[in-house]
């Protein structure tokens, strides 16, 4: 860099004494006419370029004095100077002062005492409130070093209907260097947000390879789901993005707001993730050893003891792990007030929003999940199913509508509800568009209840017009789909003119769920334990053929349809026929189907992983996991299954009116009828 | 082929200062005294991201920028302003008109050069 | 920043030609041994080297994909490119690896274990050792996943494109077969 300075500084005092002979010809004008502007504005800009070729020749003190003088002119053209003696011969001596300066750094004086006086005898004029106005560098949001105008871009994003996001991110740990990593990852983020500041710098960003850990200062359309989904796309292996409130200033501070984080738990999120994976392996590793033949057939007792202790603290631990994920629904409710307040007023409505169960903790990867289909339920109910004022006063309701979200428990679920009391789903037109669908024949008689839930079919919607908020294409099958991604379920309820209500059941995590480990040929399958109802060695009479094609298993009386899990997954060795093996009877959505396998091998709680990204999505099956030998078992989707099943018979023509089946045929669907699905009210 | 990079100022320092960095990295140098000379300079040779000046004759910083950002054809050109201290109005109004980001004189040369490398196309 | 990466990055900004392409190729790889062919992949690619475990089958997928394992507590998939190449299955043996590749295909990350016969060396392979690959002509095997053809002590090196190998049209065609439609 030496020659570059060597010749910037060259430049600059030939520059700054054409600039220091400019101003002081232009004062002498000035005091001739206090009143020209043409002249005044001369003055700011011929001071204001010196300030700016001082500074860049690295010359601090001179740019420092260059910009008081550029603040007294600036006053004395805004008129809150007044042009006297005492204020030119400040100015002049000022500009002597600086010209002797140059002169001495053209001589290699390392010094320049007269620069100070400069500096003192404008502040002299300035007074002391002159130091509220350039104040610059100030504590950002969150701990972000802003830069002199990153105030006014906040503010301009701001204006601009930004929302203003704190965004946290970590380097796969497998990146050994992060800094391209991070770079790559910030252009990425452009495309997305209009980036204020970054911690570290992005000038600097080598402390990342200490850190590992980006914090990024943004302004965005985009929801923070939106973002967090590319950046995790991008590469990022932990994400946590909370809002950044900036609404502390007024609109015409010039100084940095001091916003605060809102809506956020402050959870070290890939603290808590590895920590997480670790006691996943600490348990698998616990289980592994307690299952070595030397180890259990172990006949001191203070050894079982041991073991059991070391096995009972190892649950408890994947317990008080799996609730440091755990986050309450609030800030989700909190952002949705925000979008019905939003919506409301864009579509003239008055809507009043209420909230109960906000301190329920859910896990915080199923809130994410959520997040979209909640704003599309939320969007729905004010789209459509709430009426504008004037019809809701026709009706004979109060003018302002209701949203309640509400997070409760039950059983060993969460239900957060989204209900409006809106004019309720219009059941003609859903029964019109599932029969020009081809979902229902017509005439067909059909339970409410279903009929309700063919809201949640793609293709049907009951809204006539689409509107820019709801008719983006997120329809409530998307919502379903996401839910029940997670092993959930969503169930809606309406009654016309009094409102609709929509339940989404989760689970309370999505971490770790009990499972039955079957063995079919020389493969193993992990069936969730909540889905199965009972095991069953069928006696061979009690296999009956319908149709001569589909193998039923009489239980009790009612009718069950079978379906070997050797077959579906075509497992070479395994049994097929029921009356050799064994049925494990589960229930998936509303239904009961008996799966066939060879035998149950093991209780064993599980931790769910994805099947791999890249495989796509594999048919029946929701997941893997790790078994305690240290191989990966298949999670069975029951859902799916039973869903396939159902379809199954009914392609099988008039399977239902069978005489074999007739005692059972409708029982076949339901046993035990559980109301997990269809809420009626 | 090298990038090029339009920088408008009416300081000669600076001028100098961003001149010699920047070819020495290899990039191609254009240089407009002004913002009406600077449109005219993008015009003819399309830069590939622009270092504009704030307070300047004739057409400032602003008013150039503004321009720039509503024209179609010059829109997805990266505009970086070049600022001072106490020119907060002015930057507010920059942001306003499109600018993409901002440098603050004195400039740092890693500073300057890892806004370039962030905002270029590649 | 470190200003000398931007030195050599700002003119290499112009359109590249068939020539260029292959000349960003240049750089090290792992070769490995796949039948008789000697393959290469880009060793930034490469997280680690594995010997071969117990794979377990997902039912559903493509063929080439043998299954899943467990890599320290994650599951990732592993794929058989013989298979996918029609040279007849790996067969696991003393030499037999898994190679854990990490690449991104729209816009994902993707982690993915490619079976090998026996993994041979690093080599660097220098631009003017490569070359576009070759032309098979119609109905001969598909090159869609060959990045070019390096050379490397002597040794001709078919330069594999990780993201072809599951390419997005594969990918498809998996999660087609996959969800039965």
């Amino acid at each position: 860099m030496g020659d570059v300075d060597d010749a910037v500084l060259g430049v600059f005092l030939r520059e700054g004494a054409e600039k220091l002979a400019d101003l002081n010809a232009l004062l002498l004008r000035l005091e001739a006419q206090p009143r020209d502007h043409v002249v005044i504005s001369d003055l700011v800009r011929t001071a204001h370029n010196l300030k700016g070729g001082a500074g860049t020749a690295g010359l601090g003190p001179i740019a420092d004095a260059a910009h008081r003088i550029e603040e007294v002119v600036l006053r004395l053209r805004d008129g809150t100077m007044a042009a006297d003696s005492t204020v030119f011969d400040a100015l002049f001596a000022s500009v002597d002062a600086l010209e002797a300066s140059l002169s001495d750094l053209t001589r290699g004086a390392a010094e320049l005492p007269q620069v100070q006086r400069v500096v003192q005898a404008m502040d002299r004029l300035l007074g002391d409130d002159r130091k509220a106005a350039i104040a610059s560098d100030a504590r950002g949001p969150a701990g972000f070093v802003l830069g002199e105008y990153d105030h006014v871009r906040i503010k301009v994003l701001r204006q601009r209907g930004k929302c203003l996001l704190r965004v946290e991110l970590s380097p796969p740990a497998t990146e050994a260097d992060p800094v391209p990593w991070a770079r790559e990852l910030l252009r990425r983020l452009r495309r997305q947000a209009e980036i204020v500041a970054t911690l570290p710098a992005e000038v600097d960003l080598e402390p990342l390879g200490a850190t590992r850990r980006l914090a990024v200062l943004c302004g965005t359309d985009s929801g923070s789901a939106v973002l967090e989904a590319a950046l995790i796309a991008a590469g990022a292996e932990q994400v946590a993005i909370a809002a950044v409130d900036t609404q502390g200033g007024t609109d015409d501070t010039d100084r940095a707001p001091r916003p605060r984080a809102k809506g956020s738990v402050k959870i070290e999120l890939s603290r808590v993730d590895g920590l997480l994976d670790m006691i996943g392996e600490l348990v698998i590793a616990q289980s592994m050893a307690a299952n070595v033949p030397e180890i259990a057939c172990l006949s001191s007792r203070r050894a079982r003891q041991c073991l059991g202790q070391v096995t009972r603290i190892t649950r408890d631990l994947q317990d008080a792990g799996l609730r440091l994920r755990m986050v309450p629904v609030r800030g989700l409710f909190q952002a949705m007030a925000r979008t019905v307040r939003d919506l409301a007023r864009k579509h003239g409505k008055e809507i009043r929003l209420i909230t109960s169960g906000d301190d329920v903790e859910l896990d915080r990867s199923v809130v994410e999940r959520i997040t979209d289909p909640m704003v599309h339920l939320v969007r729905n109910a004010v789209d459509h199913g709430i009426e504008t004022p004037s019809e809701r006063a026709a009706g004979g309701k109060g003018q302002a509508a209701t949203i309640t979200l509400a997070a409760y428990h039950q059983g060993g679920s969460i239900i957060v509800e989204v209900k409006d009391d809106g004019r309720g789903l219009d059941r003609d037109a859903i029964r019109a568009k599932a029969g020009a669908l081809g979902l229902i024949r017509d005439g067909a008689t059909i339970r409410d209840a279903d009929l309700l839930n063919l809201i949640f079919e793609s293709g049907l919607s009951t809204s006539a017009e689409v509107t820019d908020t709801s008719g983006r294409g997120v329809g409530l099958d998307i919502v379903r789909r996401n839910v029940e991604a997670m092993r959930g379920r969503v169930s809606v309820a309406s009654v016309a003119t009094r409102g609709t209500s929509i339940k989404m059941v989760l689970p309370l995590t999505l971490a770790i769920i009990d499972g039955m480990l079957v063995g079919c040929g020389a493969e193993r399958y992990i069936i969730p334990t909540m889905a199965v109802v009972e095991s069953i060695r069928p006696l061979p009479e009690a296999v009956v053929s319908v149709a001569g094609r589909r193998e039923m298993l009489n239980v009790r009386g009612s009718l069950l349809p079978l379906v070997s899990l050797s077959q579906l997954f075509q497992v070479e060795g395994g049994t097929l026929d029921a009356s050799r093996g064994l049925v494990v009877v589960v229930e998936g959505i509303g239904r009961s189907v008996g799966l066939i396998v060879d035998s149950v091998l093991a209780q064993q709680q599980v931790v769910i992983k994805s099947i791999g990204s890249g495989l796509g999505r594999a048919k029946y099956l929701s997941g893997a996991a790790i078994l305690p030998d240290g191989k990966v078992g298949l999670i069975v989707n029951v859902d799916e299954i039973t869903v396939a099943s159902a379809q199954d018979a009914a392609a099988l023509p008039d399977a239902a009116q069978s005489p074999d089946a007739t005692p059972a045929a409708g029982a076949v669907s339901n046993p035990e009828p559980r109301e997990v699905t269809n809420e009626q009210r | 082929m090298a990038k090029s990079i339009l920088i408008v100022d009416d300081t000669e320092t600076v001028l100098m200062f961003e001149r010699t960095l920047l070819r020495n990295r290899g990039f191609e140098i254009r240089v407009a005294r002004n913002g009406a000379l600077a449109l005219q300079e993008v015009e003819k040779s399309r830069p590939d991201l622009i270092l504009l000046d704030i307070m300047m004759p004739e057409l400032d910083g602003v008013e150039t920028c503004r321009r720039l950002k509503a024209d179609p054809a010059t829109r997805d050109i990266p505009v970086l302003m070049v600022t001072t201290k106490g020119e907060s109005a002015m930057v507010e109004r920059a942001f306003q008109a499109g600018c993409n980001d901002y440098l603050t004189k004195p400039i740092d040369h890693l500073e300057l050069l890892s806004k370039i490398q962030t905002y270029l196309p590649r | 920043m470190n200003s000398a990466d931007l030195e050599t990055r700002a003119p290499e900004a112009g359109g590249a030609g068939v020539q260029d392409a292959v000349r960003l190729l240049a750089g090290k790889y792992i070769t490995f041994r796949l039948a008789r062919e000697v393959y290469g992949i880009e060793v930034l690619k490469v997280r680690e080297l594995i010997r071969v475990m117990e794979i377990t089958r997902v039912p559903g997928t493509k063929a080439f994909v043998r299954g899943v394992i467990n890599l320290r507590g994650r599951v990732i998939p592993v794929v058989d490119p013989r298979l996918k190449f029609a040279m007849g299955e790996v067969t696991v043996g003393d030499q037999t690896v898994i190679i854990v590749v990490q690449y991104e295909a729209d816009g994902e990350e993707l982690t993915m274990g490619i079976l090998v016969d026996e993994v041979l060396e690093v080599s660097s392979i220098a631009a003017e050792n490569i070359e576009p690959p070759p032309d098979f002509g119609a109905g001969a095997i598909d090159t869609a996943f060959i990045l070019g053809v390096g050379k490397a002590a002597k040794q001709v090196v078919l330069l594999l494109d990780i993201s072809g190998v599951l390419s997005a049209e594969e990918q498809e065609q998996v999660s087609r077969v996959a969800t039965g439609e």
